[in-house]
Order: C-alpha cells, then structure tokens, then sequence
C-alpha cells in the first residue's frame, strides 16, 4: 500500500487551497483599484451600512443599556444597575429554562449536524447524477415548508390520540403510549426530538457543497489504494468539509439558543416550565408580563453565550490558517 | 334596533343557564334619551374609538351566520356628530384593542386610538402600564350632562363595575358596563343516548354522568383547565362565607373581594397554602372531573394555545362531546355550529356542597364572569395617543365617553350583541338574562387564588394546575410550588404597592 489517505489528504488539499488563493477575487483586484475607486464602493455601501446600523445594531446596543433598567416598554426606562442579572440567577424560572437549554443543545446539536451529513455524503456519492439531483430535490424541497407547518403536524403526531400513539398501539405497545407534550417527563425530549429524521436542507446543501469541492483526484487515489467507504469518509470527507462542519455548528449553537418557534406554537413553554427555554423566558417576560428590562438582560447574557462560543470558533480557524 | 339570530337564540338558552339566579333587579327608569343641556365644545376633528365586540358592522359587510350586525354605536355616533358639527367619531377594526400587548405596542409610538377597550385586570396590574390610560376618577365624581338630572357620572355605574375597576393607587381606568356569566353546556341527544334523562344538580352526579358517558363509548365532556373559574368556584365555596366576608372587609366599603384583599388574607394565614388546607383541598375533586373528560383538550396549553388547537367548544359543537364549560356567548356559537340548538342545552354549576369536609352551602356559580365583559372603555393619555395634546380634544372625547356611557346607551349597545347585561343603573337587560342581574345586588366574593395579583404569577398558577389536573405532578408537590408562586406574587404586589 502506498501513501495513507491521511497524507493524500493534506497533500491535495494544500494544492487546492494555494490554487484557490491564487484564483481569489481579493487577491486578483487588490493592486487594481485605487483608492478613489474603492470610496465610490464604499458611498454605495453606505445605504446599506446605515440600514443595518438603524435597524440592527442600534435595537442591539438599546438592549444593551435596558438590560441595566427597570422598563415597562411604556413610561421612562429607570437604572437599576446589575439587579435584573442578581434577579435572574436567583430566578428558578430561568434557571430551570437555562438547564432545558443545556439538554437540548447537547442532544439537539448532533441531531441537527450528523444525520444532514450522513444524508448528504450518501446522495454524493450516489452513481447516478440524475439521482443525485432526484434526492438532493427531495430533501431540499421541504425547504418549502413553512416550520410552523412543521411544528403544526407534529404536534398532531404528539397528541394523546395522535400518530404515534395510534402508531405504538397498533404495534401492540399499548403501555408505551403517553401525553408527549402534555407531560413534563417528556416534553422537553418530544420536542428535541421532533423533525425525525432530522434532516435540516440547508445543512444537507451546505455538506453537499463541501463534498463536491473535494478534488475528484483524491477520491481516485483512494480508490486506487483501496480505500473502504468508512475510511474515506473518515480520512477524506470529514477533513475537507470540516470548516462547513464548523460553521454549521455556529450556526446550530445559535440556532437551538434562539428557538422560540417551538415552545412558543407547540407547547408555551409547558407543561409546568418544562420546556421553557431562556429566549422563550425572555418573549414571555417582554410581550406577556411587560418586563422589558429583564428581558433584556436575559437577551444579553444569551448574547455574551454565543458571542463566546462564536469567538472560540473564529480563534480556532485563525489558528488553523 | 335591528333583531337577530344571536339574540334570540341566545337569550332562550340563557334562559336555561341562569337557572337558579333569582331576580332581585332593582328596576329604575331609564333616563331621558336628550339631554337638557349639553357642554359647547371648541375642538373639531376625528375621534378614534376601537370598540371591540360592539364595533359597528360596516355598511354592506356580511356577518358570520350566529354574529350579531352592529349598529348602536353608531347610531350613537351619528347622534353626537348631530350634536357637535365637525366632530367626527371613527370607529377602528373590531380587533383593534383589548390585547394588552397591542395596546402597549400602540401606545409606545403614541398613536394609540383615543378610546379603546381593556379588561380591567390588565389596566390593573400593570399589564397594560399605567399612565397609558386617563384616571377616570375625578370625573366620574363630577355630572354626566348627557344624562338628565345627573350629578356625578359615577353614581349610575354598578358598584360591582367600579370596585373591581379599581386600581390598587385608587384610580379608574376605565368605565365598565356590562355583565358576563358561564355554565355549563350539555348535549340532549347523547345524554339520552347514555340513558340520562336530565343534566347533573350535584358534583357527584356530574362525575357519575361522565362515567356513564364514557361507558356508553360517548366523550363526555372537554374543557381546558382554566384555573381562574375552578379557583372562583371552589375556593370561593370552599373558604365559606365568614373567612369571604372577614377577606372583604379588609377593604369597608368594596363589594368585591381584590387582589389587596388576598396579599392581606396571604399574610393573615387565611390564603397561605402552608397554614390553611382549604386553599388547595379543592385540587383534587377538580381533578376527578377531568379524568373523564377529552385529554386532547385539557393537555392543550390553557394560556397561549396554538390557534389549531382543539378546544371544548368546537368539539362541543361538533357534537364530539356530550358536555363542555363556557361563558353566555357560547350559544351564540351554536347558531353557526352543526348541532341544532334544540338538541343542546345548559345547567348551572351542580352543587359542590358535598365535595370534602371542607366544602360549604356557598352557593359560588356567580364568581365567575361577571363585570368583564366587552363594554370596558379607556381614553388615551397624551403619552400614548400623540392626538390627545391638541387644546381641547380631551374635553371632547371624555363628552363622547359620558355620552356613550349613559344608561340608556349602556342598555342600546350591550342588549344588541345579547351576550352580557348591561349594568348601569336605569338600564333593563334583555327579558331573558334579567335573571342574571341578582348577581349585581348581591356581594360579589371571588377568589382568584392570586392568579389576579400578578401576571407573572397568573401565568405560573395556570400552568402548575394544569400539571397537576393532568395527573403529571403530586398534590404534594403541587402544594409546595403553589406555595412558591404564591409567596413570590405576594412579596412583588407588596413591593410595588407599598
């Protein structure tokens, strides 16, 4: 046996990544424009950088300063200083809410990054470029489907007298039938575990992508040394798409921290608090009890979380270039 | 005024669900449609109004088969734009107010409608802020001029309408005009199907019909376990009149039990789930009741449930269910629904007298509903409604408030919709919810278990019965977070109105 996948790997994919540097748009146009040119690309930038200054960032720092107030959304905001933070560790409400969002983060992130993998990299390597299309079609079009559709049938499917109830019982586990979301033991994981197979189309076409920037020549030489399928998905697949594996992880960790859609439509956050996470916390304090203030600093520590978790991820593909 | 389906149809069952409630209306003379002399008023211009349930239906507009066309308001508006030339009253969708959130929203951009309708609890608590609505409380101690010989337009108003519209700093948001009532609702034709020839009179009977019910392969009731009326029914009676009297009278003078009442009676003892069983002995034989009844329907959140999802009603309708619970708008619903309205039918709350030891004679099924139906109206302050600080635009729209709030104006819009009873003094409810109007007269002794104390903790109690209705946590452990919720609403209404 020749070279090992691993040394075809870091071979080719130096090869790529200077023939991509190479190619780069920046890399190309940098000793081309000068600096009058880039500030008329810059005045028509402005348009849009002042949009996302009113519209994003200004709403952002405003939630900055109220984390620190007492606002009722109506009269004047009033400083109270660190007090909705103090309320908030000694609050059992969010503190129950911070713990269902640990369990779903540790069972919802695989959920949502492997199987889309595990779809993706069998669609790729599927013979047959029709069929490749076929399916990547098929998974991609439930796209389509608005996600309050989603959650709309599976709570259907969750019902006492739903699916998978009638599913259970005609499979003769009569004893294993349950209120799903209506009970607190198992409401929190009905609606982690709700989207099965949980195939989520943008990760599927983000992997796809990966998988198909991948020099064919690698898989060649592979093939050649006998690679099985396992490793070359272990050796190969899994290195080269590692950094849509990281961004999609991002993306997830901020995903699963934000979802309000769920608790909010499926279950309000019941039964009990069973499946109120921080955000919905955060929506009921704001739009229900008019605590703007504290929903605040519940919005805030939510954001020094993932600003956190996305810093560590940036510090690592730094270190990795 | 116009006749319709509702009001017929409605009015015959109300009939049958205010069984039991004497009358003891004390008839007054309805006032004199013109006033004598009315105010000059100097502002010209248009006045918003969103008037909820008594929105006038707009010219040419279809109307639902079992909903009411509208027309009172208006032709109260046409009559004060008679009278003041270049006054203009607008009236805003149907859906515009009554959603405390709405009003925020609207109010923080300042161009909420110059008048607009808000439960009571809402502009109370502060669920809805303070300084959103005008403290009504100076004039409704001055005259009405729009009603003949009055001298303080508060003194027509119900005093059960003013005591619970009362906010904790002594203000009046809003004037509160009408009455609402609840039963429960049965369905003839599978009762008789099970071999039960009439509705329950007691809660064993109630729970033995269900099982019956049930038995005969019939669904035989579905409600979502709205804490606030189980906590108003039972906890009421099971508290007994001397402990309800003692609550009432920590504020002399109120004809209703407040959240004040209930911090008061926390602190006391008498309210504390730790120190008092009669606070929570009730839980149980609730419980009992829906171990029977529909679980698709009580496992549904009771607060915010997805729009999609199944409710008592519509499967009440559907004739899925042979019983459901629901306030004196439901037959309206019936009118529209599948079932023929003769096949259906109402009973009070079967006597709950024999439930526990703990159980008393009370007799509670009034508790619930009560002076919180559609004819609850605020004026904007300039705060939250920009318009409001053009010179004189107040004084004109408080003219409209009084002239719309009349007996006579009382009794014109709440009798059109046939749902609720008007409450002023001097106004008749329709002959067939005059019986309805007994409850008015007497003490009203609800309790609401602090659910009205904060929305924090209104929020948290519902959820928490829910579970434990549903059988997903012990009474034990339902004692001990209910006991938490309570303390903490407790010591967040004494802080804020110390």
């Amino acid at each position: 046996m020749g070279l090992g996948p691993k040394v075809y790997t870091e071979q080719m994919a130096s090869s790529v990544k200077a023939h991509e540097m190479r190619q780069h748009p920046a890399v190309r146009t940098k000793r081309r424009y000068s600096w009058k040119t880039a500030l008329v690309a810059y005045v028509f930038l402005l348009p849009t950088l002042i949009a996302i200054a009113l519209f994003s960032y200004y709403p952002a720092l405003s939630a900055l300063l109220g984390a620190f107030t007492n606002w009722n959304g109506f009269n004047p905001p009033q400083w109270v200083g660190l007090q909705n933070f103090a309320q908030a560790f000694q609050d059992p409400i969010f503190l129950a809410s911070a713990k269902n969002l640990l369990i779903w983060s540790l069972v919802g992130l695989p959920l949502s990054l492997v199987p889309s993998f595990v779809v993706a990299e069998l669609i790729f390597h599927l013979r047959s470029t029709r069929a490749q299309y076929v399916y990547r079609t098929v998974f991609v079009l439930s796209f389509v489907i608005p996600s309050v559709v989603t959650i709309l049938i599976w709570q259907y499917i969750y019902e006492p007298t739903g699916l998978l109830n009638h599913l259970l019982i005609s499979m003769g586990l009569q004893s294993w039938t349950q209120s799903w979301i209506a009970d607190p033991k198992y409401a929190l994981w009905a609606v982690i575990l709700m989207g099965f197979p949980w195939v989520n189309p943008f990760n599927l076409l983000v992997y796809y992508a990966g998988l198909q920037s991948i020099p064919a020549e690698l898989f060649d030489a592979a093939a050649v040394d006998g690679v099985s399928g396992l490793q070359r998905i272990a050796h190969i697949d899994v290195p080269m798409v590692l950094s849509q594996i990281k961004v999609l992880l991002v993306l997830s960790i901020v995903g699963v921290t934000q979802n309000i859609v769920v608790p909010l439509i499926m279950t309000d956050g019941g039964p009990g608090n069973s499946t109120t996470t921080p955000v919905f916390y955060m929506y009921e304090q704001a739009i229900q009890y008019g605590n703007y203030g504290y929903s605040m600093a519940i919005a805030l520590m939510l954001f020094v979380v993932v600003m956190a978790l996305a810093l560590v991820n940036i510090k690592y593909f730094q270190a990795e270039r | 005024m116009k006749s319709h389906g509702l009001r017929n149809k409605g009015a015959l069952w109300m009939t049958a669900l205010s069984l039991g409630l004497s009358a003891v209306l004390p008839v007054v003379s309805v006032n004199a449609a013109s006033p004598p002399t009315v105010p000059k008023l100097a502002w010209k211009g248009t006045i918003t109004m969103g008037a909820w349930v008594f929105t006038p239906t707009a010219p040419g507009q279809k109307v639902a088969p079992g909903t009411v066309r509208q027309t009172a308001l208006l032709t109260l508006a046409n009559e004060f734009e008679k009278m003041y030339p270049g006054i203009h009253i607008k009236f805003l969708s149907p859906n515009y107010g009554n959603d405390p959130n709405f009003i925020r929203t609207e109010a923080a951009a300042g161009q909420l409608a110059d008048v607009w309708d808000a439960q009571y609890a809402d502009l109370n608590s502060g669920v809805i802020p303070h300084g959103i609505a005008v403290n009504l409380a100076p004039y409704f101690k001055k005259s009405n001029p729009y009603v003949s010989g009055n001298k303080e337009w508060g003194s027509y108003m119900s005093p059960l309408g003013l005591a619970v519209s009362q906010a904790p700093n002594g203000a009046y948001y809003e004037i509160n005009g009408d009455y609402i009532a609840t039963a429960f609702y049965y369905n003839k034709a599978l009762f008789k199907k099970a071999g039960i020839s009439k509705p329950p009179v007691t809660w064993a009977q109630l729970l033995s019909d269900s099982r019956i019910l049930k038995a005969h392969g019939i669904d035989p009731g579905a409600h979502r376990p709205y804490w606030s009326w189980w906590s108003r029914l039972f906890l009421s009676n099971f508290l007994g009149i001397p402990t309800l009297k003692q609550l009432l009278s920590f504020q002399p003078g109120n004809p209703s039990i407040t959240p004040q009442d209930e911090v008061v009676g926390y602190q006391k003892g008498i309210l504390n789930p730790l120190k008092n069983p009669r606070v929570m002995a009730w839980w149980p034989v609730v419980k009992e009741l829906y171990q029977y009844w529909d679980k698709n329907v009580s496992a549904v959140p009771v607060l915010n449930a997805p729009t999609s999802a199944v409710t008592g009603s519509t499967l009440f309708n559907a004739g899925k269910v042979a019983m459901t619970y629901s306030g004196s708008w439901e037959p309206g619903l019936w009118v529209a629904g599948k079932q023929k309205p003769a096949n259906l039918g109402a009973f009070n709350l079967p006597s709950i007298a024999n439930t526990s030891r703990y159980a008393t004679t009370y007799d509670s099924t009034t508790t619930v509903g009560g002076p919180s139906g559609g004819f609850q109206y605020s004026i904007s302050t300039p705060q939250a409604d920009q318009t409001m600080s053009q010179p004189g635009k107040f004084q004109a729209v408080l003219d409209w408030l009084r002239f719309m709030s009349s007996p006579r104006a009382d009794q014109m819009v709440v009798n059109q919709w046939g749902v609720t009873i008007p409450t002023f003094k001097g106004s008749h409810p329709l002959p067939a919810l005059r019986s309805l109007t007994s409850a008015l007269s007497k003490p009203w002794y609800p309790v609401f278990g602090f659910s009205d104390v904060s929305v924090s903790a209104h929020t948290q109690i519902f959820k928490l019965f829910q579970e434990y209705i549903n059988g997903f946590i012990s009474f034990a452990s339902a004692k001990q977070q209910y006991a938490q919720i309570v303390q903490q609403a407790v010591q967040q209404y004494s802080a804020q109105n110390h």
